[in-house]
């Protein structure tokens, strides 16, 4: 390959324009710009909230005005005025509150046709019970019943708010104390709904939960709230993907979730963010600030992240585990794109309280453009870690000579017991290798999207077979036209 | 920092009362104040910053340190005394052709040292006698790669130094033997603080080798506080060998700048073995196409001993190669940090980056943390880093029982093993002898 020819496929790598973008027009319910003690008020009268939940709200707004805006990760956007932010929009026809999906506003429906999710289809071919977030407001859960024959509470964060408030007063913020972060206050004292499940002592949950964000009205900030909880020797898997429709304002996303897992059981999370992220000049786009964490309470438990990260403007993202019981295991399994301006710092924490405790860590970056990612991890071995484990590997791609790659892994070990390595790579696709699969017939283009998503592999494979399709499909969307 | 205001005060004072006395004036001068100044307005790094986080200076901010006085005749006969019984560091005036520079207590001694071979044109000059004439291009060098901002302590040691080396290798001139610095501490009952300066300038095509060894008799607190400058010209090649084997009473700082032209050379290697306290900063910047850096680094540390190794490697030019590979073993309460950074820069293209950190712990109470970074900017890069973190391997040790070895035997054996790896990659057989030497005597035998 000559270096002309790179420096086209670099340019119509760079030139490829967000292929998921619409606007949908619904009347919406909005909060006043601005954030204070009255909008959290507003907020919480809003969602017919308990006092205590109020309370707690106001607990982490108060923590929240005290706190500054973390700085230390390697991304740069200008200044964020959170006086110029709506804190709250709500569909109108949310107040009557759908039925069935055929109660549900058909511009709605449209807008997930264009993504490609029919619902019902969904339904019966994968058997997936969606709880569609639409800007905030849960539009549809399906599969409702049949879950909760099982004892499975799989809904709206505000329905549980409702239907279960001892469960989510017990378990709401005991992962992500209120003040952990300036993000993460934010989101406590704001946030709008989200997805609670809880599966109960000895239940494997029969099917895949999937939530589908979907961020709607211009300059809605997005504060969405999970919280799984496992029981002792429960079972179950979620995803969470996202797609977003294209505007030009910066989108402000500070979303937390929290995963419980007691004796025996396991949670495997796994995500896919194609969020916008911004034209080629890095205009608009989402600000992606996350606090993902989960909690190994129980033995023998088992917490694993899995994430392919392809949009939003700026990513800030640390899904982590807290091993706390013994012979718990977490995981946490990345791929992420970067292109245009996009910028991306993240990474994980792994924290081994428990004796025995094994962690594994995959992370796999491809940078491309004029973007900027690191990877940016921790693992730390607490003295009582007996015979901990870990494992990293972070490996990076770059596709073009104006991008970067950086990894910043911490590693803090107070174990001698403990066994602890950590390995990263950085290269390019190499051009023998590309030599070779043209050699043997291939295109250079074909020959790409081969090597790309052999190195990606080891983490598609822990994806849930319909995230695992969907992710080729965007890597290769990604790469679409980058080669000559 | 506002904690600390009260110990950059006591700086401040030492700095006004020893100005008459320190050597230099004009640029050299002005370069004092500057970094006073600059240390005035940052104060002592607090372990809330990134760069300080697993090293607390408290045992510098908490002690009144006096400058070290120049060397009376009883602390030059000590100090003879020690260069007899102390093991010899390979630097033995008597086998001939050998350079041995010694230094008591901070200050050039010159009777304790031998330079009748160095060879016609090199220069191996104490900083206090050339700065006492003029020359313009020393001048110039110094404080040019490290001026102290940013840095409390090379902040310091720019403003406090009295004296160091100046090692001039001109072009095409090779040393053919290594020169051996030794920095003997002949201590008293006060607490003393030293601040070595060393400067070495090997021109284009110039090869030396050096030999850096730290060591003495302090008992009372004796802080170290070396800055080095180093300037390695296009196609020239220094091998460095540190020893650092102070008494317990040494806090051990070292701030060593280098910068590197094309198709130049530079290997380190780094045995930190005594001292309550190391710090040890390297910065390399690879300025030059072609440039290629080796920094090694063994730390062995038991008691109460801490060392935190920073390094940070700039890749500024294509075709550069830098390979680190730094080992501790740690016993009893040690702690030790290692935080290594490549930066490459854009257009550093076909750069080839090597980073790794193995430590073992062998106590419960020993603690081992490890931060390796990677900044790339270019594309058509090489560039991978790891790190080890455990105990002895069970497996190996249980073969080598298997074989008939007693259990302390064989845990000794692998102990030398995992150590020896960095005596062994030391390339100039000179100084791969002298650390040989070095570690046969710090490490437990292998037989019993």
């Amino acid at each position: 390959m000559t270096s002309e020819a790179e420096q086209r496929e670099i340019q119509e790598f760079a030139d490829r324009e967000y292929k998921y973008g619409f606007v949908t027009d619904i009347d919406v319910d909005v909060a006043p710009k601005g954030l204070n003690e009255d909008i959290v008020r507003f907020i919480s009268a809003k969602k017919e909230e308990p006092e205590w939940l109020l309370e707690w709200r106001l607990k982490a707004y108060r923590q929240w005005r005290t706190m500054t805006e973390p700085t230390w990760a390697k991304v740069e956007y200008p200044p964020i005025d959170y006086d110029d932010i709506i804190y709250y929009a709500a569909p109108k026809s949310q107040k009557d509150g759908p039925q069935s999906l055929d109660d549900v506003d058909p511009e709605l429906l449209a807008t997930y046709e264009k993504l490609g999710i029919p619902q019902k289809e969904r339904e019966v071919l994968a058997g997936v019970a969606v709880d569609a977030v639409f800007d905030s407001v849960s539009v549809a859960t399906t599969f409702k019943d049949k879950l909760s024959e099982m004892g499975i509470i799989f809904g709206s964060f505000s329905d549980a708010v409702r239907e279960h408030p001892d469960l989510v007063r017990k378990y709401l913020g005991s992962v992500v104390p209120v003040a952990d972060n300036f993000f993460s206050a934010l989101n406590s004292a704001v946030f709008t709904d989200g997805s609670f499940c809880f599966i109960p002592k000895g239940v494997r949950c029969p099917m895949e939960l999937s939530t589908y964000f979907r961020i709607n009205t211009a300059n809605t900030g997005q504060f969405e709230r999970t919280l799984i909880v496992a029981e002792e020797g429960a079972h179950v898997s979620y995803l969470e993907g996202c797609t977003a429709p294209m505007r030009d304002e910066n989108q402000l996303h500070a979303a937390v979730v929290e995963l419980i897992a007691l004796d025996d059981a396991s949670i495997k999370y796994s995500t896919v963010q194609n969020w916008y992220p911004g034209d080629k000049e890095g205009r608009g786009g989402i600000y992606n600030f996350v606090t993902k964490r989960g909690a190994c309470r129980g033995a023998r438990s088992k917490i694993s992240w899995t994430q392919v990260e392809t949009g939003s403007a700026i990513t800030w993202k640390y899904p982590s585990c807290l091993l706390i019981g013994d012979d718990s295991v977490g995981e946490f399994y990345s791929v992420a794109v970067t292109n245009n301006r996009q910028q991306a710092d993240t990474g994980t924490k792994m924290i081994h309280i428990g004796k025995r405790t094994k962690s594994t860590i995959v992370s796999k970056g491809i940078s491309a453009g004029r973007s900027q990612q690191t990877y940016r991890g921790s693992v730390t071995i607490r003295k009582n870690a007996e015979g901990a484990r870990n494992h990293s590997q972070c490996d990076s791609l770059l596709l073009g000579d104006r991008c970067g790659a950086h990894t910043v892994p911490y590693i803090e070990v107070r174990n001698p017991t403990a066994q602890m390595e950590h390995e990263a790579t950085t290269s390019k696709i190499g051009e023998d290798q590309l030599f070779y699969c043209n050699q043997r017939g291939l295109s250079t283009e074909d020959a790409v999207s081969m090597i790309v998503n052999g190195f990606c592999k080891q983490v598609f494979r822990e994806l849930p077979m319909e995230f695992a399709v969907e992710a080729q499909k965007l890597l290769s969307v990604s790469l679409e036209g980058s080669v000559g | 920092m506002t904690a600390s205001a009260p110990a950059t005060d006591v700086w401040a004072d030492l700095f006004e009362a020893a100005r008459p006395r320190l050597p230099g004036a004009g640029r050299v001068a002005g370069l004092r104040r500057k970094a006073l100044a600059g240390f005035r307005a940052t104060g002592f790094p607090t372990q809330r910053q990134e760069e300080w986080r697993h090293t607390s200076v408290a045992p510098v901010t908490g002690t009144a340190f006096e400058p070290a006085a120049p060397p009376s005749r009883e602390a030059l006969d000590r100090a003879a005394a020690l260069l007899e019984t102390l093991p010899p560091t390979g630097a033995d005036p008597a086998a001939g052709g050998s350079i041995r520079v010694v230094f008591v207590n901070g200050r050039f001694a010159p009777t304790l040292s031998s330079r009748e071979t160095v060879p016609d044109g090199v220069e191996i000059a104490s900083l206090d006698e050339v700065l006492a004439r003029p020359d313009e291009d020393l001048e110039a060098r110094i404080g040019s790669l490290v001026d102290g901002t940013g840095h409390a302590f090379a902040a310091l040691n720019t403003a406090l130094f009295e004296d160091g080396l100046f090692l001039r290798v001109p072009s095409g001139t090779r040393l053919a033997s290594p020169v051996h610095l030794v920095f003997l501490a002949v201590g008293g009952a006060a607490a003393t603080a030293v601040h070595p300066r060393l400067l070495y300038l090997l021109e284009d095509d110039a090869q030396a080798s050096v030999v850096e060894s730290w060591r003495g008799e302090a008992e009372a607190p004796w802080l170290s506080n070396t800055v080095v400058e180093a300037w390695i010209g296009r196609n020239a090649r220094l091998d460095l060998l540190e020893i650092q084997e102070q008494t317990l009473e040494a806090l051990h700082f070292r701030a060593l700048k280098v910068h590197q032209a094309e198709d130049s050379r530079f290997a380190s290697a780094c045995l930190s073995i005594g001292a309550h306290l190391t710090r040890n900063d390297v910065h390399i910047r690879l300025e030059g196409p072609g440039a290629e850096c080796r920094l090694d680094g063994l730390t062995l540390a038991q008691g109460d001993q801490h060392a935190d190794h920073q390094t940070k490697i700039d890749h500024a030019k294509p075709q550069g190669t830098s390979h680190q590979l730094y080992k501790g073993i740690l016993d009893d309460r040690a702690t030790t940090a290692f935080s290594g950074r490549v930066l490459v820069e854009p257009h550093a293209q076909k750069t080839d980056a090597q980073q790794t950190n193995h430590n073992l712990l062998l106590s419960p109470d020993a603690v081992a943390d490890s931060k390796p970074q990677l900044e790339i900017f270019a594309d058509d890069v090489k560039c991978a880093h790891g790190a080890t973190v455990g105990q002895l391997d069970q497996d190996a040790l249980f073969y080598l029982r298997s074989r008939g070895i007693g259990p302390r035997a064989a845990r000794r054996l692998l102990l030398r093993a995992f150590a020896s790896e960095i005596a062994e990659r030391v390339q100039d057989p000179e100084l791969r002898e002298i650390a040989r030497a070095t570690l046969e005597r710090h490490l437990p035998g292998g037989e019993g």
